[in-house]
């Protein structure tokens, strides 16, 4: 929305005005940095097929395709983690100071679960990093999801804490909004990774 | 140390074969092309400088973009139209081209060697007449020859300039490579990815045979070499088990089949050293033989630990190997 | 100047550093940043050349034995790197960082702390790079890392775990310049420049800007891949474990392909700003040149496999790639064809230093293309591969394409950064021995590879008749050398030269508007723009209308010690609000070491380091978001 400033209003009048604006250059370095992860994630799609169409057994010898309980249970809960972040964005327009504490809160604690319900899952595979490039990528690429998503939870949290102080919540709704940003974005690049990890092995399997 | 005189300069246009010939052919016509454009573009350059030479200096800018709508055309004739047509010929050109380099000579006919790329030496054996030899390929006249590529270790790569193009030896991969002669000779064949500390004398020697020499040279190969009867030799033989060159390198009858260092079996008749590197004569095998790592220091080959009248032996051994 | 509140003292406090040790460390102005940049890829320029002297030096003649195998393939794998990491792209985004917000009308870059932090991180990064020299483990597998080759099986040590986390954060300098000037770009123009009135440099920029995002990602997974496969065994590329040495290929060159691009974009739009001041004519084919750039940009990640012709793929499949990379040419035409139109229908060209330079560019960089053309023909390439042929053609380009315009760019625009002129008759020696030492060591480089020489190789056998087309081109290149030693020199003795005009030049872009030395806010009252030139074709930059000066008025006066930047819109650039900027910081700084710590933690298996280092960089994260500007509460904006 532009200021546009009618031809009797006052030096004053514009600022005031400007003063309200969401600033849209962060919603831009937001935007571009999530053009960075996207390609980051896409490297990794790839890889994994690459990967997959140049061997002769998959999963290897010795391992089983993966159960699909505590990933599919990861998934959902990256995916709430995603619906708490938005249900948060939507109270903070209401106006009330720290009316998306709940939201943001929520968000970290369920991507917390998605996180260590895949560990959990890791604990139990019963294969090492190193017996095969199928293992490699079973923890590798998600590990580089996680640490893209603790950068999130991290901006969450940084959220949470402002949402103390009396600031203006407009100047702040933009921080909000490229947090909602990033996080849906890896909400869907990251259950891609794991349903291409998790599936791939049952839909696409040679042996 | 200087070339050995057994293999020619391998020069991409001196074409030994169909396909290097056809690339070359392809070369000089784009060498035309390429020059012409870069004199078109050079004069243009010039005329466009010159032109206003004697003009005075512009006071003010000129307005607008210019060539009072010319500008558009100049551009699409110049910057689209011209390239275009030059590079649709060259797509036709490689796709033509490619087919026929890839595809020389009939599948059926081929010959099929397997080459196994090493640091820093050739593997080859031929799986059709059980034979194995090192850092040279020997090829018959006029046959294709089909050659299959892989690597023990790091990426390297196969090429005979005057005989083709290159093709990339992958470890965990095989690729294939087909080569036609169509003259006798000795080309110089070098390993064209880099693969570590001695890239730079991985070298190889290809043998392309009149077709009944190459009959011989397979019979001859067929068979191992006698087992020598001279004092020397005798000697040299036990030179050759004892100081531990036999753990290493394969001599049929003599020491058992490993996969990694070359097979010396038929050593006498190879042409060079060290894969490319030496002339293969008495006084430069002796060289080697005592300090590997002086010419090719970071290759696998250990210094031998020999007095001088084992290393006699060891040589004249060596020599009977044909 | 028309009758405006124009406060410049308050303007001055507000946006001027301190004079002082701190205010050196904690300095965001995108000036003093760009001018690190490239002084700092001036030094790496120097050094990486001093590299591929050493190995001309080794070359000059067959079995020289000067240098010794080991240390030759450590030397070509550090010029590489130096020069396609450290220096390249470095100095790129220097001009860029230093120049764009000049020449787009804008205060400065957006997120100047963002700014700051790249330049750390690349001083950092190239320290560590280099740090390997005294650790004795300098990387060896090439500037291309290829594997198995540099995997922990066949290069164990810590050498090229120095390439890996080295270029991994490296990057981070690289893709924040690439976000921030798109940003820049979209948003922060000067009323009335249009996408349709934007410099073609800026044009350049912002394909490239795009390039970078989509391109360097790709590096970091390979990366991270190959780093997790030397250190925890994780095989990837390990073909007896289910891996596959050809996926880093793969991920390296839909990299390394557009990372070409990286280099030569910006350095073709310098030119583009350099041809029509000297001729004094604007660009012909603006809207061509434009729409050939992002064809460029688009098409430079369509052809990664002309890298890998020789790998063995099916033969459908690379002349695809082939007859994509031939496409190239007609970009490229139209670039050139431009730039020779402007000559031809412009006034007679002044051959100041900078034209000189442009002139070697067009015609260095369509040597250089022709041969990149043939090397797409698809059987060409399987005899050119791995040759000298190769090393001859990337030079041409790259010299022609990306370093001949920096030193057009550093002539042009060095009133800018100093205020002074570079002297002519230096600049001539300069010239000339830069452009007769690159012929002279690169164009027997092509017969060398038709003679049968592959590249990276530390010696060759005596006979081969490669020895006097090598020595030639071990006098070229010190010949080369001298050019650059005229520039340094004429860096220096300029300085004592009397200061410059404002627009010594005549140029008509928006740069040269103002005192010839930028004030640190760049523009006290905003530009506003009608045309391409706007120097040549308005009388004047200032805001002539009320509706305009509505928006200039108040931003010539910093509201509450503020640093305020205008926002425009990204087709039109009417105005929409204003931002503010932080003002200096120590967090950028900090964030830079702490990663670097953590780096150094990771390299060497320290991992109690490794563990402060992340945990000093979460830390300064925070500070760093929570000290972000945007949060002063809203009552103390508004002027009561």
């Amino acid at each position: 929305m532009t200021a546009d400033p009618a031809l009797d209003a006052s030096p004053e009048d514009i600022r005031a005005a400007r003063a309200m604006e969401p600033r849209p250059l962060a919603w831009w370095g937001m935007m571009l940095t999530v053009a960075v992860v996207a390609t980051i994630y896409g490297a990794m799609y790839f890889s994994y097929v690459y990967i997959r169409i140049g061997v002769t057994h998959w999963p290897p010898e010795g391992i089983d395709p993966p159960a699909l309980g505590l990933p599919g249970l990861s998934v959902l809960s990256l995916l709430a983690s995603a619906v708490a972040i938005w249900l948060g964005l939507r109270r903070s327009h209401r106006g009330a100071l720290g009316a998306e504490r709940p939201g943001l809160a929520a968000a970290i604690v369920l991507a917390g679960a998605h996180i260590g319900l895949l560990l959990l899952d890791w604990s139990q595979a019963g294969f090492g990093v190193d017996v095969h490039s199928y293992a490699a990528l079973y923890y590798t690429l998600p590990t580089i999801h996680f640490s893209s998503l603790a950068i999130g939870m991290l901006m969450a949290a940084v959220h949470l804490a402002l949402s103390f102080r009396p600031t203006d919540l407009p100047r702040r709704a933009i921080g909000l909004r490229v947090l909602g940003a990033y996080w849906y974005f890896l909400a869907l690049g990251g259950s891609a990774l794991l349903a291409v990890v998790y599936l791939m092995p049952h839909v696409w399997p040679v042996a | 140390m200087t070339v050995p005189a057994v293999a020619s300069i391998p020069n991409v246009l001196d074409p030994r074969g169909p396909a290097a010939a056809d690339i070359a052919v392809l070369w000089w016509v784009m060498f035309a092309l390429g020059t012409a454009v870069f004199v078109a573009v050079t004069v243009l350059l010039i005329v466009s400088v010159v032109r206003r030479r004697t003009a005075p200096v512009a006071e003010d800018a000129l307005a607008g973009e210019g060539f009072a709508g010319g500008s558009n055309v100049l551009m699409a004739v110049g910057g689209i139209t011209l390239p275009a047509v030059v590079v649709v010929g060259l797509m036709a050109a490689t796709v033509v081209t490619a087919d026929r380099v890839a595809t020389v000579g009939n599948p059926e006919e081929a010959l099929v060697i397997d080459v196994t790329g090493h640091k820093f030496w050739w593997d080859v054996r031929y799986p059709d007449h059980d034979i194995r030899i090192a850092n040279e390929v020997h090829i018959p006249v006029g046959q294709p020859v089909e050659i299959r590529v892989t690597s023990k270790d790091v990426i390297h790569s196969f090429w005979i300039p005057q005989l083709g193009g290159k093709i990339d030896m992958n470890p965990g991969h095989e690729n294939t490579l087909r080569l036609v002669a169509h003259e006798p000779g000795a080309y110089r064949g070098l390993c064209t990815e880099y693969c570590g500390v001695q890239h730079a004398r991985m070298h190889f020697i290809a043998v392309a045979h009149e077709p009944e020499s190459f009959e011989e040279w397979l019979a001859d190969h067929a068979e191992p070499p006698d087992q020598p009867d001279e004092e020397g030799a005798v000697a040299g033989r036990e030179v050759f088990v004892g100081a531990g060159c036999a753990e290493c390198h394969t001599v049929d009858g003599v020491s058992p089949l490993i996969d990694d260092y070359p097979d010396l079996t038929h050593f006498a008749e190879r042409r060079t050293i060290a894969a490319g590197a030496l002339d293969n004569n008495r006084g430069n095998l002796g060289g080697w033989i005592l300090d590997p790592q002086g010419l090719k220091p970071g290759n696998r080959m250990p210094p031998a630990n020999l007095t001088g009248e084992e290393l006699q032996d060891l040589l004249d051994y060596l020599e009977t190997l044909r | 100047m028309t009758a405006t509140q124009v406060d410049l003292d308050r303007l001055q406090r507000v946006w001027d550093a301190p004079p002082t040790f701190r205010g050196w460390l904690t300095m965001v102005n995108h000036k003093t940043i760009g001018k690190r940049f490239l002084v700092t890829g001036a030094a790496f320029f120097v050094l990486g050349g001093v590299l591929a002297l050493i190995m001309r030096v080794q070359l000059a003649m067959p079995e020289l034995g000067l240098v010794n195998p080991q240390a030759y393939n450590e030397l070509f794998t550090m010029h590489g790197v130096t020069m396609a990491f450290l220096f390249i792209v470095p100095v790129l985004e220097g001009f860029a960082i230093f120049i764009l917000p000049l020449m787009v009308g804008a205060r400065d870059l957006p997120f100047p702390r963002l700014t700051a932090l790249g330049y750390w991180v690349y001083l950092l990064a190239g320290v560590f790079i280099f740090s390997s020299v005294f650790v004795g483990a300098v990387p060896d597998g090439g500037w291309y890392a290829y594997v198995p080759f540099t995997g922990p099986e066949f290069t164990p040590g810590l050498s090229m775990d120095f390439w890996l986390l080295g270029i991994t954060f490296l990057e981070i300098s690289a893709i924040g310049a690439g976000i921030e000037i798109a940003a820049l770009l979209f948003k922060n123009r000067a009323p009335g420049m249009t996408i349709a009135r934007m410099p073609i440099f800026a044009w350049s920029m912002l394909v490239t800007s795009f390039i970078i995002i989509f391109a360097f990602p790709t590096l970091i997974v390979g990366s991270i891949l190959l780093e997790v496969e030397r250190k925890i065994g994780a095989p990837f590329y390990n073909p007896d474990l289910g891996g596959n040495e050809i996926l880093w290929q793969h991920l390296f060159w839909w990299f390394g392909h557009p990372d070409v691009y990286i280099w030569l974009l910006p350095g073709v739009g310098i030119i583009s700003m350099i041809v029509p001041t000297f001729t004094r004519a604007p660009l012909v084919g603006y809207t061509w040149v434009v729409a050939s750039t992002v064809v460029a940009g688009v098409l430079s990640f369509g052809v990664w496999v002309h890298h890998m012709f020789t790998v063995g793929l099916p033969l459908l499949t690379i002349s695809f790639f082939g007859g994509a990379s031939l496409v190239f040419a007609l970009p490229s035409g139209v670039q050139v064809f431009s730039w020779i139109a402007t000559i031809w229908r412009g006034g007679r060209v002044r051959w100041a230093t900078p034209m000189l330079f442009a002139a070697g560019t067009i015609l260095v960089f369509t040597f250089g293309g022709i041969s990149g053309i043939m090397l797409g023909v698809v059987p060409f390439n399987w005899q050119a591969h791995d040759t000298y042929f190769v090393v001859a053609h990337f030079h041409y380009v790259l010299i022609g394409g990306s370093v001949l315009p920096m030193f057009a760019g550093a002539y042009y625009w060095w009133p800018k950064l100093t205020g002074r002129v570079l002297s002519e008759r230096l600049g001539r020696w300069n010239f000339w021995l830069f452009i007769v030492g690159l012929n002279l060591t690169f164009l027997p480089l092509h017969v060398l590879g038709f003679l049968g020489m592959p590249r990276r190789i530390y010696t060759y056998l005596d006979g081969l008749g490669w020895g006097p087309l090598n020595l030639l081109a071990t006098v070229g290149a010190f010949l080369t050398a001298a050019g650059v030693l005229a520039f340094l020199v004429n860096a220096v003795v300029s300085q004592r030269r009397p200061p410059a005009d404002s627009d010594p030049w005549g140029a008509g872009t928006l740069e040269w508007a103002g005192p010839v030395l930028p004030t640190s806010y760049n523009f006290a009252s905003y530009p506003v723009v009608r045309s391409r030139y706007p120097l040549w074709d308005q009388g004047s930059v200032l805001a002539d209308d009320d509706l305009m000066r509505r928006w200039t008025d108040p931003l010539a006066e910093p509201l509450h010690d503020e640093r305020e930047i205008l926002i425009t819109s990204e087709i039109d650039a009417e105005p929409q609000t204003v931002a503010i900027l932080p003002q200096q910081s120590i967090w950028p700084l900090n964030l830079a070491v702490a990663l670097a710590v953590a780096l150094t933690g990771l390299l060497a298996d320290i991992y109690w380091l490794a563990g402060v280092g992340l945990a000093g960089s979460i830390i300064v994260g925070i500070v760093w978001a929570w000290t972000g500007h945007d949060f002063e509460p809203i009552e103390e904006m508004v002027e009561p």
